[in-house]
């Protein structure tokens, strides 16, 4: 659900065959169109785009009313037993504490109660009407099948076999798992649609066991790598939030504002510490932490917000690393424009991306487009571009890390083509180059560049074994590298070690960099089965575990619930299996703590019920631009989303088809790389739209043929697929188009197209304000 | 020696379309870009640089629903070759273990085997003046290796192995499918044509994935083959005069005569 | 080359006992036939991992050894038989990826370098039509003095409450969700020196 993983991470479909031929499992496919994954699906399930809530609430009633949950996990490894204040509250579609002007809420009226000694008061038969149970049963009563279906334009008896067949997991001795991707998060709601997924998976109990889980399904090699390292502005390296400049003014505020007073967090000021350290190593933390930058409070930084601030001229240069957003970024148009205002960018990468050219004659002319932003010539666009060739993935060596948090090497196998080069020597170069400008500053607001470590070694081309020591983290001694810790549980919080990624200690632990390691034996105890760990493959963050939280495989008493998947289990002394323990290794499971499966929460426990900015639990808003008023609510939007661009709302009657994007196997994202790849472009050559054969009778568009689509943001033409796997929707009595359009297709490349990004909208979800690319309002006619 | 062959199952067949590319990074072929007609599919069929290809069917009744059936589709290998037979080169050859293969040194780009193949795969390439199709990746096979479709499957559809026990594996697995959902699955390439190096396993009849349900080599190949073929020789002069054969006895001697160059032919 | 190949058998050592990239393969038992040999027979793959998606699948790479640098080296990437993640398998994508760095021409069938990529740095002026080649010095004292001179231009040092923020809300960064680790550190670790608050990246959309 929300992923096509047949179509977009088709390894992932050589497991799930195993699983159906080897133990009979069975898969479901629910996606609003019969994709590649449908076809080999056991049971395929419509729904209409934005409508996962609803969805997965009408499972919630289901499972609650009919006491199909895991009780004992649900009783000791999740929140539900949690006594909720009675400032809490909710009606028609808001929470209490909701201020309108603000678009936000008073999140603390929704807080646990507590007892004297700060611990959390519970009910552990979850019958008081006040424990997050009860509470959630009550809230998910209005979410009956009829409804639900009615919203989501589900057949009834399709989405009961959904129910039940995904319900039956909840046995001890069964486990599901939730595979999704973009099509779950990229919607105004897409935090609380993947909150979904967790609360379902902890009420069935399926989170830290073989088998189950909530799957991201990665859509780059490295976007966790890349993420773990927080090329994004709300984190540092290993999850540390950034510094805000009243909230977190100096080192000691940070650590003490930032760490909460239980959970594995308490350690958060080691991390920080050694960050730092590995930053700058001669400095101590508390006068290095202000050379990090402080974000305004509460100022947006996402990438819609960066580049309405690139639109307002904000910002006046800009580094671009293998990333192409006038293809691949919300409402393309705006960014492309937004770029036009820039000083300065710089783009690397193997091709030219539609990016790099996008002040071309080819990127500003618009036969289809109405471009409010003024069509201009490339005389009219001041912006310098410096375009620095990167080679390619193999033409280097370093790691990469998987949806499965793997940290894999890849050695070079080819020379780079040219004069391209690794970004680690691009990024390396410019840093040399950097630092020597600033030389001889002594003005303290350049100290940050001036006392930064940028020590790799002799030459052009870094040390990589040099960077691979400071992530894994190091001992210093007399200000340099000393020897590397074991791990993260050698880190100080008082500058005596530097690591830049906390998470990553003990990838490197002595002489061997573990990411390198290829022993493919899936071992396990005796007299165990072994579950697929390969625990001397690679390295695994953290400290080479494999599922985090398998705490909760276990029982309560610390048993295997199920031997076929047993992933530790507690031996009377220590706890000991097919994975390195995410726990105390001796923490006895009937001593004090010893239940607490969830150790990075400060609860410790599963979170059914959590503080999101639109709510503690999930509710079903319509996406922004929608065909239908929320039936469950009088609220049609999320409260908590930020609007953009008011008026640039489609309406449906000038739009009355709901429109979304996709992927294909054959191509990646901004098919920068694929469109690239004349392999991939001879399998997929254009940009096409799917339509159900109804509508296209309707609009008399014949499949292959051209068809323009538009929105309030622009127009863009594509080729139709008429196809059988599309169907209207039934919507409270009246049929609803939808369609899909793919989006890997820009100017270059041996397959030149279109990019479907000029349709949709610059809004986000509520909590991380990733674009809702994956509902929208349009109309469709044949060119 | 056993025959050896590929075994594809549809019903673990996710088209990633892997084969397809890999079939081109093994067999060093450049890619054929096509414009989109409306399906996934991009070729119609296979072409002289695209050895391979999936098909993708779309088909819906109000008891089964939609199904989107997948299939590769690719030289059958057949036990009893047409096009071998109405090489006038003999170019085409059959390994002991059942590949059925071509010597390109010998092809003189007739297209007589095009005609001849009752599933209209041979493709002629251009570029070389020849007919090309899969080859089963013989010189991989010979040196213990699979072929680089049934390497880079990912899901298991496709296998290599010997055809005795493919065909047990097959049986099992229509067996399987019959029971689960599948009451008309079955096996292609058991019997079709005396048997078909190529093993199928299908989820539904073959019409419902462009497989001829009795495929036939064409009437006036069988022609060619019984009759004509034995006494070439001293047929040629006569052929000259007739439309198809003089095509190919044209250009026979025009290569008997040294003068044949590559790409000279349009 | 060598040396590459030479270095990733050094770094593997200690696993170099269990590391076997064997091929997919069978027992071919009494083959009659006349063995032609394949064209990667002898040569050692070099493992990789697939540069799309987030499953992590491994390849290996068949390169020609000593072939020159800025031609076609490449004989066939594949499925990596080792990874536990794919056992050898690989998608269309995964199975294309040689032709990130080579193709085979439709008109002439030669390998050759994907003409696609980009070899030279290049530079494009203020309302220029045209990209120019310079070298990478010049790119790079190009770059460092536009990145010193908006940071100088822009920088804060303290806010309007006196506290030290050290930030430049004019210098943004996007991208590099393909990037390596090691990359990415760097990467991150010289943004937050310059004072980047906008620094965003693919997950985020």
């Amino acid at each position: 659900m929300g992923s096509n993983a047949a179509e977009n991470h088709p390894i992932s479909f050589k497991w799930l065959t195993e699983a159906r031929e080897k133990r009979g499992a069975k898969i479901i496919s629910v996606d609003p169109r019969f994709t590649r994954t449908s076809a080999r699906s056991d049971l395929y399930c419509p729904l209409r785009s934005g409508t996962d809530i609803a969805f997965m609430g009408g499972m919630f009633n289901y499972i609650l009313q009919n006491k199909l949950y895991h009780e004992e996990y649900v009783r000791w490894y999740t929140n539900a037993t949690f006594i909720v204040k009675d400032s809490f509250g909710f009606e028609d579609g808001l929470f209490t504490g909701y201020d309108p002007e603000k678009r936000s809420y008073d999140q603390n009226q929704w807080a646990f109660e507590t007892n004297e000694d700060g611990t959390y008061k519970k009910d552990m038969t979850m019958e008081d009407p006040r424990c997050v149970l009860q509470i959630m049963k009550k809230h998910y009563e209005r979410y009956d099948i009829d409804l639900v279906c009615r919203i989501t334009g589900t057949p009834k008896n399709k989405y009961l076999e959904v129910i039940e067949a995904y319900a039956a997991t909840g046995a001890p001795d069964k486990t599901g798992t939730i595979m999704y991707a973009m099509g779950t998060t990229q919607h105004t709601v897409g935090t609380e649609n993947v909150r979904s997924f967790a609360i379902l998976q902890l009420l069935l109990g399926n989170i830290g066991r073989a088998g189950g889980g909530v799957n991201a399904l990665r859509g780059e090699s490295n976007v966790q790598g890349s993420t773990d390292w927080a090329l994004l502005y709300h984190i540092l390296p290993g999850y540390l939030e950034t510094p805000q400049a009243k909230r977190d003014p100096d080192f000691e505020t940070y650590c003490a504002v930032e760490t909460p007073k239980t959970g594995y967090w308490v350690n958060k000021p080691k991390f920080i510490a050694s960050l730092l350290k590995s930053w700058w190593m001669a400095d101590d933390p508390a006068k290095s932490y202000n050379y990090i930058p402080k974000r305004i409070d509460g100022k947006h930084y996402e990438h819609i917000a960066l580049f309405e601030a690139m639109y307002k001229e904000e910002i006046k240069g800009l580094f671009v690393w293998g990333s192409n957003p006038i293809v691949g970024g919300p409402n393309a148009n705006k960014e492309q424009a937004a770029l036009a205002k820039l000083d300065w960018m710089v783009a690397v990468d193997l091709w030219q991306t539609e990016t790099s050219e996008f002040w071309s004659y080819k990127a500003v002319e618009r036969p289809t487009d109405k471009d409010e932003y003024g069509i201009k010539t490339p005389e009219d666009i001041a912006t310098e571009v410096f375009f620095l060739p990167a080679c390619s993935s193999f033409e280097k060596e370093g790691t990469v890390s998987n949806s499965g948090r793997w940290m894999q090497y890849r050695w070079k196998s080819a020379d780079p083509v040219g004069d391209s080069k690794a970004d680690l020597e691009i990024v390396h170069k410019l840093g040399l180059k950097i630092k020597e400008l600033y030389a001889g500053s002594s003005r303290v607001e350049d100290e940050p560049i001036t006392h930064l470590t940028w020590d790799y070694g002799h030459g052009d081309h870094p040390d990589i074994d040099l960077i691979a020591r400071e992530i894994n983290g190091f001992t210093v001694v007399d200000g340099k590298p000393g020897p590397q810790v074991a791990n993260f549980t050698k880190l100080m919080a008082d500058g005596t070690t530097a690591c830049s990624n906390w998470i990553y200690s003990g990838c490197y632990p002595a002489d061997e960099y573990l990411s390198k390691r290829r022993d493919n034996v899936d071992t396990a105890p005796p007299g165990a089965k072994p579950i697929g760990s390969y625990l001397n493959w690679s390295w695994c963050w953290p400290v080479n575990r494999r599922i985090i939280y398998n705490r909760a495989s276990a029982t309560p008493e610390g048993q295997p619930w199920d031997t076929d998947r047993a992933s530790i289990w507690w031996n009377g002394e220590k706890w000991i299996g097919n994975d390195i323990p995410d726990f105390g290794g001796t923490k006895d499971p009937n001593g004090p703590g010893g239940r607490n499966a969830f150790i990075m929460r400060p609860e410790e426990v599963g979170c059914i019920y959590s503080k999101r900015n639109e709510g503690p639990l999930p509710e079903h808003y319509e996406p922004w631009e929608s065909p239908i008023k929320n039936l469950l609510n009088s609220q049609d939007l999320n409260p908590a989303v930020v609007i953009w661009e008011p008026e640039k709302q489609g309406q449906t009657d000038k739009y009355p088809i709901v429109g979304t994007t996709y992927r294909v196997s054959e191509h990646w994202q901004s098919g920068v790389m694929t469109r690239m790849q004349p392999w991939l472009a001879e399998l997929m050559p254009n940009c096409f739209v799917e339509m159900s054969e109804e509508l296209a009778l309707e609009k008399d568009i014949k499949n292959g043929g051209k068809v323009i689509i538009s929105t309030t943001r622009g127009d863009i033409e594509a080729l139709a697929c008429v196809t059988k796997r599309f169907k209207p929707f039934l919507i409270d009595g009246n049929y609803v188009h939808q369609v899909g359009v793919l989006w890997h297709f820009g100017f270059n490349g041996y397959a030149p197209d279109e990019p479907a990004n000029r349709l949709t909208p610059h809004i986000g979800d509520a909590n991380t304000m990733i674009p809702e690319y994956k509902a929208w309002l349009c109309d469709v006619r044949r060119a | 020696m056993a025959r050896m062959t590929n075994l594809y199952d549809v019903s673990k067949c996710t088209a990633c379309r892997g084969c397809q590319v890999a079939c081109k990074d093994w067999n060093q072929l450049p890619a054929v870009i096509e414009p989109f007609t409306g399906n996934y599919q991009t070729h119609e069929s296979t072409n002289g640089d695209t050895y391979t290809i999936i098909k993708f069917m779309e088909h819906e009744d109000p008891v089964d629903g939609i199904q989107w059936n997948f299939l590769k589709f690719n030289c059958m290998h057949c036990f009893d070759p047409a096009c071998m037979d109405v090489c006038p080169q003999e170019a085409i050859t059959q390994t002991e273990w059942g590949a059925v293969i071509k010597d390109y040194d010998k092809c003189i780009g007739c297209q007589y085997c095009t005609y001849a193949c009752p599933f209209e795969i041979p493709k002629y390439r251009k570029r070389e003046d020849i007919v090309t199709k899969c080859t089963l990746c013989y010189e991989r096979v010979e040196e213990g290796l699979e072929p680089a479709c049934a390497r880079t499957c990912p899901t298991g559809a496709l296998t290599f192995g010997e055809r005795d026990q493919l065909l047990q594996v097959a049986e099992e697995r229509v067996k399987f499918l019959r029971a689960n959902g599948f009451p008309r699955a079955t096996i292609y390439g058991k019997l079709e044509l005396g048997g078909l190096n190529k093993l199928f396993v299908l989820t539904d009849t073959p019409d419902k994935f462009e497989l001829p349900i009795d495929p036939k080599v064409p009437g006036q190949i069988t022609f060619w083959q019984d009759w004509i073929q034995p006494y070439f020789g001293w047929l040629i002069p006569v052929a000259l005069a007739g439309s198809a054969v003089s095509f190919v006895t044209t250009r026979i001697l025009a290569n008997k005569n040294g003068d044949h160059t590559e790409g000279g032919h349009e | 080359m060598k040396v590459t190949r030479r270095q990733f058998l050094k770094v593997t050592g200690a696993t170099v006992a269990s590391f076997a990239v064997i091929d997919l393969g069978f027992d071919m038992t009494a083959t009659a036939s006349e063995v032609k040999g394949v064209r990667t027979a002898g040569i050692s793959p070099i493992p990789t991992i697939c540069p799309f998606c987030g499953c992590g699948c491994g390849l290996v790479v068949y390169s020609k050894d000593g072939a020159p640098a800025d031609g076609p080296q490449l004989l066939s990437i594949q499925g990596d038989p080792d990874n536990p993640i794919n056992r050898g398998g690989a998608c269309s994508k995964g199975s294309a990826l040689m032709n990130l760095r080579e193709i085979y021409s439709p008109e002439t069938g030669e390998q050759e370098i994907n003409p696609e990529r980009k070899t030279k740095p290049l530079y494009r002026a203020s309302n220029s039509t045209k990209w120019e080649e310079k070298d990478w010095d010049w790119m790079i004292d190009e770059i460092a003095k536009r990145v010193k001179k908006t940071r100088d231009d822009y920088f804060e040092h303290q806010d309007e409450n006196g506290i030290i923020v050290n930030r430049c809300e004019a210098l943004a960064s996007l991208g590099g969700a393909a990037l390596d680790n090691e990359e990415v550190n760097l990467i991150v670790k010289l943004n937050k020196a310059l004072g980047m608050n906008y620094v965003e990246h693919q997950a985020r959309i």
